[in-house]
């Protein structure tokens, strides 16, 4: 059976049209298990001595059962294969059986067809055969009725038109005429068009005449176009864009239109932009209501009037006079708007903040709104500038706010200090007392401008306003300019002549010195915080970095302490120098005693140490910290104790003239002192600036005069009793021995009788005193 | 009395010394245009005080001297005529012993004329490094010829003498007051009295300068209040003063100096250290000011030729020399920029921030002591000498670079 079976399968593959892949797999399978049943290469009897010798007899016996179901198997699939081919066959063959009666039927149509075409060719023969000749006396009948036709319309256009405009069909009428009026300007030199013509211009010029009061109603009427029917009111903007029509074929220009339409728009804006201008001259009525009525009114009507003539005038060439308008107008309201916002920046007290803001946010937006209407000119960015410049000119406000509070507050720490005597006031607690104020004003200052910045402020992120606002106006106008201007100003007081009090520039000094130590840099960076200042080079380039306001601080703090130690030195100087002119010299009697202006130096010495320890350590501030704790821990008093006479003090300095050529030889070998150098951030260092002062002009002052043996002698015992009190007040006290030794030098030079009192003596005067 | 020269190799100043203490220095405006200064000593208790009339060699950098005897009065100002270098004026302290112990000192002033040069007796005599130490033993010491002084009422301590640029006049500068005197036909006579009176408060004046334009008729006088009076000759002196200028310097206003070239503009300098030009038109405030003193500043001086150089001398032993360009009658570089608004200028400043701005040209650092006095040399505008009272005279040059700046 089995070579039956590869044949059967063979045939059957053959049928399904199958093989060739099969048989291709079996021409390349020579090599293929010839043991595979269902392969090509199948081999029964090698196939059945394999299964002879490895199967046992149980598993060929189930082989065997197995070969014989499937052999069934495929013996009914054959079986059912071949009845499915046989029915499909019989379909076939009725299939054609049909087709040949119906192409029977389909002949028997053909022939009728032949048979009918036949017939009308015999008829159209016919046809032709009778009519003939007449055929051109037919055409020129139907020409002459056709231009019956014609004539009879003409003649009628006129009563048509009139009838037409009557009813309001304009456009009708507009064709009708267009029509006509080719053959009537034809045919004008014939009389009989003549007063057709005539009567249909004349109606259409009426026609005209009432298109255009009817546009120019709809121009000056266009706010309350929605109501307009075809009545007595005015058009709505369609009707607008017909009436254009219209009128366009009536040969008007598109550009005479425009004109005319703008024209018509003009006076009403010009009257908005007037009640505007008014308002923007006074803060009568609050800001947000002007924002409202210009929004409203203007801004909307100009909007209105920008969407009618984009309908209306597509061409390019409108268009630009409409930019060129709307840009007239847009420039003009910008500007009033500019105005107010500005003169209610400048006007409004603290609480306009927040109103300011409210009002620039809602006029930004609008304009915003607008500006995807007119999408040239750049309409967002010119209002963003007007909210910038508002924003601007409302920081500015703000810092002359902050200015006149400093004037404010530097003029009230001058008559507090006036007022009360320079020991009841505390200093550091009237320095601090304004640290804080001014502090506060400032940070105050820009709490309220952060207004600006809300998030829900349209303007708040744009790019263009954080950089003129925060950056320029703020940070760098508004808060760098007055850092400035309030060192500035401190220094300013320094080089006023008369001087300011002593003590005023004392505090300020020491202001300026603490300010920059503690405020500057937090308000910088408080700033930079709460305006979200960028870190860019360009922001760095538009701000004055802290480190050059910190620099002018510390000038205007050495400055303001220089011109302390000049006006308190200088007052001393003054009193020397008035008891040095006042006095003879000359004659008078032997010393008895120190002159009173030299211990009222001494005593208006401990006064300034005192007002300068309270505010300056020992040391220039920054420098050891309190390492002369000691020293300014003691009380004023006890530093009116006098040197302790110690042997070294005494076999050092010796207030005798002799010292003279000491002196000479003191200059001759050492190094150039530098008597009046600037003085330093520390107490010893200011008050030693002081005594240095007072004690060169002594010594300026003797050299003015000539003395006699007692004079001479007196200079001696005030000399003594200033190196005995001085001491304690000075950072070097070679310099002050350096001055006392040439006051003595300089004295004896005057004196024409250069006899000195004993050193002893001159002690127990001293001493006594 | 010994004199030396310092070489420097840029800009040598050339250091004159006196043995005594001097105040009194005076520029000699010389016929023959040579470069002059006349200095006194004042020493007390000197048996000769003298006045040394030096004349400096340009080409070899040195002093020659003509030295002229004052006796025992110690002089504490001269001044020279400007229409007549051999006449000039010294203040002097003199002190007399009435009856052996009492002595008494008084403030006066006379009216000398200097020898003419007697070429072939005197030969000048020129200090160069190698003489030094014979040139004092041999310098002759010539006597000057008193013109005469005279009494004036009230006089009080006269400070100094102010000749008048153009005529044979003068201010006697005193604590009574200004002394117009006529000089003409070799006698001295007082022309008015101008007393120092404000109101009812007593002035005292301290220094006073003819104001150079319009003929000069007005003369400014230093208070020791700290104020300027600014008085016309022309008018009776019970009309007061035509300028006022008050609290011009805290403290004594110690000099005033008309701007030779700026009509109304003129500097004053005083014990607070500052020097300030005025406009006389304005005098609430002051059109600039300066500080660069640490301690009184005794005396100023505009540059005869080229008013925006300064010459500023105080008692911290320092001299500076200044350019106010800004102030100064010399036009502006380009004045059309000037006009254009503010950035072109902020602009062209920043291209060329040396030659526009005012600043400190130099400072003389050679004194040791106070100096009191300083000057042009009045035929050299780029030459002057500053006097310290240690007796050491200085003369300097404007550097060359700031010459060559302000000539080309």
């Amino acid at each position: 059976a089995e070579p039956d079976r590869s044949s059967r399968n063979s045939r059957l593959r053959s049928f399904y049209q199958q093989g060739q892949v099969e048989s291709d797999a079996a021409s390349v399978g020579l090599n293929v298990d010839p043991c595979d049943i269902d392969g090509a290469g199948f081999d029964p009897e090698v196939y059945l001595s394999k299964l002879l010798q490895e199967q046992p007899l149980t598993s060929l016996m189930a082989k065997e059962q197995q070969m014989v179901d499937q052999i069934r198997q495929l013996d009914s699939d054959m079986q059912t294969l071949v009845y499915d081919n046989y029915s499909k066959f019989i379909s076939a063959t009725d299939t054609i059986r049909k087709m040949k009666s119906d192409f029977h039927r389909m002949e028997q149509e053909m022939n009728n067809l032949a048979e009918s075409v036949s017939a009308m060719s015999q008829q159209a023969a016919d046809v032709r055969q009778h009519v003939g000749g007449k055929r051109a006396e037919l055409k020129r009948l139907a020409g002459v009725s056709a231009l019956l036709h014609k004539l009879q319309y003409l003649l009628d256009l006129p009563a048509r038109l009139t009838e037409l405009r009557r009813e309001g069909a304009h456009q009708q009428a507009i064709r009708a005429w267009q029509q006509a009026d080719r053959v009537l300007s034809r045919y004008a030199d014939l009389p009989s068009f003549r007063p057709i013509r005539a009567d249909c211009l004349a109606i259409m010029a009426e026609l005209r005449a009432q298109l255009w009061q009817r546009f120019n109603e709809g121009g000056s009427g266009t706010e309350s176009g929605g109501e307009g029917g075809s009545g007595g009111g005015a058009p709505d903007a369609r009707q607008l864009a017909e009436l254009v029509d219209l009128l366009g074929q009536l040969g008007e220009s598109e550009a005479d239109l425009s004109a005319a339409f703008l024209r018509q728009a003009d006076p009403r804006m010009q009257r908005l932009l007037g009640d505007l201008e008014a308002q923007a001259g006074s803060l009568q009525d609050d800001v947000l209501q002007f924002v409202d009525q210009g929004c409203n009114h203007l801004v909307s009507e100009l909007c209105i009037l920008i969407a009618v003539f984009g309908d209306i005038f597509p061409s390019p060439e409108s268009r630009a006079k409409l930019e060129a308008y709307h840009e007239s107008v847009m420039r003009s309201y910008l500007a009033i708007v500019s105005k107010r916002f500005c003169l209610e920046a400048r006007e409004s007290g603290g609480t306009g903040d927040s109103l300011l803001v409210r009002a620039c946010d809602r006029f930004h937006r609008k304009l915003q709104a607008m500006h995807r209407l007119v999408t040239e000119g750049e309409l967002s960015v010119r209002a963003l500038a007007v909210v910038c410049d508002a924003a601007a000119e409302r920081a500015a406000a703000v810092r002359a706010q902050l200015d006149l509070r400093l004037t404010a507050a530097l003029s009230g720490l001058r008559s507090q200090l006036a007022t009360a005597g320079a020991r009841s006031v505390s200093l550091p607690q009237l320095m601090a007392g304004l640290l804080t104020e001014l502090v506060d004003a400032v940070k105050a200052a820009l709490a309220g401008l952060q207004a600006f910045l809300a998030t829900d402020v349209s303007f708040s992120l744009k790019p263009a306003f954080r950089e003129r606002f925060c950056v320029r106006a703020v940070r760098q106008e508004l808060l760098a300019g007055f850092l400035n201007h309030q060192a500035t100003q401190c220094a300013r007081l320094a080089q006023l002549s008369p001087t300011p009090p002593p003590l005023l520039l004392l505090l300020l000094s020491r202001y300026c010195l603490d300010f920059r130590n503690s405020s500057l840099h937090y308000l910088c960076t408080l700033a930079d915080e709460q305006f979200l200042v960028p870190e860019s080079p360009q922001a760095e380039a538009l701000v004055t970095p802290v480190s050059e306001l910190s620099a002018v601080y510390s000038d205007s703090a050495a400055e303001l302490l220089q011109a302390y130690v000049c006006a308190s030195g200088g007052t001393l100087a003054g009193m020397l120098r008035k008891s040095v002119d006042a006095r003879d010299w000359l004659q008078g009697i032997e010393p008895r005693s120190v002159r009173a202006v030299v211990k009222r130096v001494v005593e208006d010495l401990a006064g300034i140490d005192a007002s300068v320890s309270s505010l300056y350590d020992e040391a220039p501030s920054g420098g050891g910290g309190r390492g002369g704790g000691d020293r300014s821990s003691d009380s004023s008093a006890s530093r009116l104790a006098r040197r302790p006479l110690t042997a070294a003090s005494r076999s050092q300095w010796s207030a005798t003239p002799s010292t003279l050529g000491n002196s000479l030889l003191h200059r001759l070998f050492s190094d150039k002192v530098d008597l009046l150098g600037p003085a330093e951030f520390g107490r010893a260092s200011v008050v030693s600036g002081v005594v240095r002062l007072a004690l060169k002009t002594l010594l300026e002052c003797v050299r003015l005069k000539t003395f006699g043996r007692y004079g001479l002698q007196q200079v001696q015992v005030d000399c003594h009793y200033l190196h005995a009190f001085l001491w304690r007040y000075v950072s070097d006290d070679s310099v002050v021995h350096f001055l006392l030794e040439e006051i003595l030098a300089s004295a004896a030079h005057r004196c024409i009788d250069p006899v000195s009192m004993e050193q002893s003596v001159v002690e127990l005067i001293v001493e006594r005193d | 009395i010994k004199s030396e020269i310092k070489m420097d190799i840029d800009d040598p100043p050339v250091i004159y010394g006196l043995e005594t203490q001097a105040r009194a220095l005076c520029s000699v405006p010389a016929l023959d245009d040579s470069q002059q200064f006349i200095i006194g000593t004042q020493g007390l208790r000197v048996e000769h005080n003298q006045l040394h009339l030096l004349t400096f060699d340009a080409d070899t950098n040195s002093v020659s001297k003509r030295i002229f005897d004052h006796g025992r009065d110690e002089i504490w100002s001269v001044s020279v005529a400007p229409h007549n270098p051999n006449l000039c004026a010294t203040v002097f302290n003199r002190v007399t012993m009435d009856s052996g112990t009492n002595p008494s000192v008084a403030k006066r002033w006379c009216l000398w004329k200097l020898p003419e040069e007697e070429d072939n007796q005197t030969p000048r005599h020129r200090n160069s490094s190698e003489d030094a130490l014979t040139s004092s033993s041999l310098s002759s010491v010539e006597s000057l010829q008193s013109i005469g002084s005279i009494e004036l009422e009230q006089q009080g301590e006269p400070r100094c003498l102010a000749f008048h640029p153009e005529r044979a006049e003068a201010v006697l500068v005193s604590d009574g007051g200004l002394y117009q005197l006529g000089l003409g036909s070799g006698a001295v006579r007082l022309l008015a009295h101008l007393p120092a009176k404000d109101g009812r408060s007593q002035l005292r004046y301290w220094h006073a300068a003819w104001n150079p334009h319009h003929s000069a008729q007005q003369v400014i006088a230093a208070c020791d209040s700290g104020g300027l009076r600014g008085f016309d000759v022309r008018c009776p002196p019970s009309d007061g003063p035509v300028v006022v200028i008050d609290n011009a310097h805290n403290g004594q206003a110690r000099c005033v100096d008309y701007n030779p070239n700026k009509q109304y503009y003129l500097a004053s300098s005083g014990d607070d250290g500052a020097i300030r030009f005025w406009d006389t038109r304005q005098p609430s405030n002051p059109v600039k000011m300066l500080r660069l003193h640490k301690h009184w500043a005794c005396c100023v001086q505009f540059n005869p030729y080229h008013d925006q150089l300064v010459l500023s001398g105080g008692t911290d032993a320092k001299v500076y020399l200044t350019n106010n360009r800004s102030i100064s009658s010399e036009p502006v570089l380009s004045l059309d920029d000037d006009l254009d608004d503010d950035d072109d200028d902020d602009d062209r400043r920043q291209q060329q921030p040396e030659l526009d701005e005012d600043r400190t040209v130099s400072v003389v650092e050679e004194h040791e002591d106070s100096v009191y006095a300083a000057v042009w040399c009045a035929t050299d505008p780029w030459l002057f000498a500053s006097l310290s009272y240690d007796g050491r005279l200085v003369i300097s040059h404007v550097p060359k670079s700031e010459k060559y700046r302000i000539l080309l």
